[in-house]
């Protein structure tokens, strides 16, 4: 199923754990201070992890072939301080743009811009994960993690 | 922030190390970081940490079945690699903007070096906004993945 520009899943609690952080930043190969203390920030990339505590229907489906579809892009923007360790976000997902252009060896070439809007209890945007995902014109020689 | 920026591979010619550390200037590059060689076990801790457990990235018969010599690194693994290097740089409570794009795959064994340079600087109200370049190189030459950062430092 394709989904309808403007589309919005289902919003989600993502708590901001501790444990978690720490073993991100040890999988960065990171060590700075600042990631493991009982007020540790996320990592940029962090934010990445908030999609394991979707539940149904908030993933938002953009109807592109499996075996043909690449993660492109990735863009996290944060609007304030990082969020820290103990905080709870809402997650909401959205598709938030199409567009296609010309394969280069003919064909049409797909793509869906995903965008998911973290806000606190309050409601203020505190972060924006942007994903960028494509659809290739022929089978994918270099599928990557993130086939949706 | 803390540490030392290394001055060995600044692109500035007249970059004065503390200097350039209290506010970067247009121009200036610190020392790259490499992160290798890469090994499955590196692409397994990160699976388990972001939770993306496509079984092309650890398991040998998925992605030797898939038409690959070997499994891969995740994408977001190298983008996770080359933050390290940016927050390692410029304070990891500094960042407000992180974004990359994906080119070459990367492989076991592979070498990657990160690496960045200061495109924009900018005075804030709330802080000096410095904006970066960053790219992840594999030992072939090729880029991994390319991207940029904001980095808001407090005065």
């Amino acid at each position: 199923m394709s989904a309808p520009m403007g589309t919005v899943g289902t919003p989600y609690e993502y708590p901001v754990e501790r444990g978690k952080i720490r073993e991100f930043a040890i999988a960065a190969q990171s060590e700075a201070p600042e990631y493991f203390g009982p007020g540790a920030v996320i990592p940029p990339t962090f934010l990445t992890t908030a999609s394991r505590w979707a539940p149904e229907g908030a993933r938002v489906r953009v109807g592109f072939e499996q075996s043909r579809t690449l993660h492109g892009d990735q863009e996290y923007v944060f609007h304030g301080p990082l969020p820290r360790a103990g905080a709870m976000l809402y997650a909401t997902e959205r598709l938030a743009g199409r567009y296609e252009k010309a394969g280069r060896r003919g064909g049409t070439m797909r793509f869906a811009v995903i965008v998911t809007d973290f806000r606190d209890a309050s409601g203020a945007l505190v972060a924006e994960s942007r994903a960028t995902v494509i659809e290739t014109a022929k089978p994918a020689t270099a599928p990557t993690e993130e086939s949706r | 922030m803390t540490g030392t920026v290394p001055s060995s591979r600044s692109t500035a010619t007249d970059v004065d190390v503390r200097s350039s550390l209290d506010a970067p200037a247009v121009g200036f590059s610190p020392a790259p970081r490499v992160f290798g060689p890469l090994t499955r076990q590196m692409f397994v801790r990160y699976a388990g940490a972001s939770g993306d457990m496509n079984p092309m990235h650890y398991d040998e018969f998925v992605a030797t079945a898939a038409g690959y010599p070997s499994v891969f690194s995740q994408g977001m693994h190298q983008a996770a690699l080359l933050a390290t290097f940016a927050t390692d740089w410029l304070g990891p409570s500094n960042v407000r903007r992180f974004q990359v794009r994906f080119h070459e795959q990367v492989w076991p064994g592979d070498v990657l070096t990160c690496a960045g340079v200061v495109t924009a600087v900018e005075e804030r109200p709330e802080g000096v906004l410095v904006t970066v370049d960053l790219t992840c190189t594999r030992q072939t030459g090729g880029v991994a993945v390319s991207g940029g950062a904001d980095f808001l430092l407090p005065r």
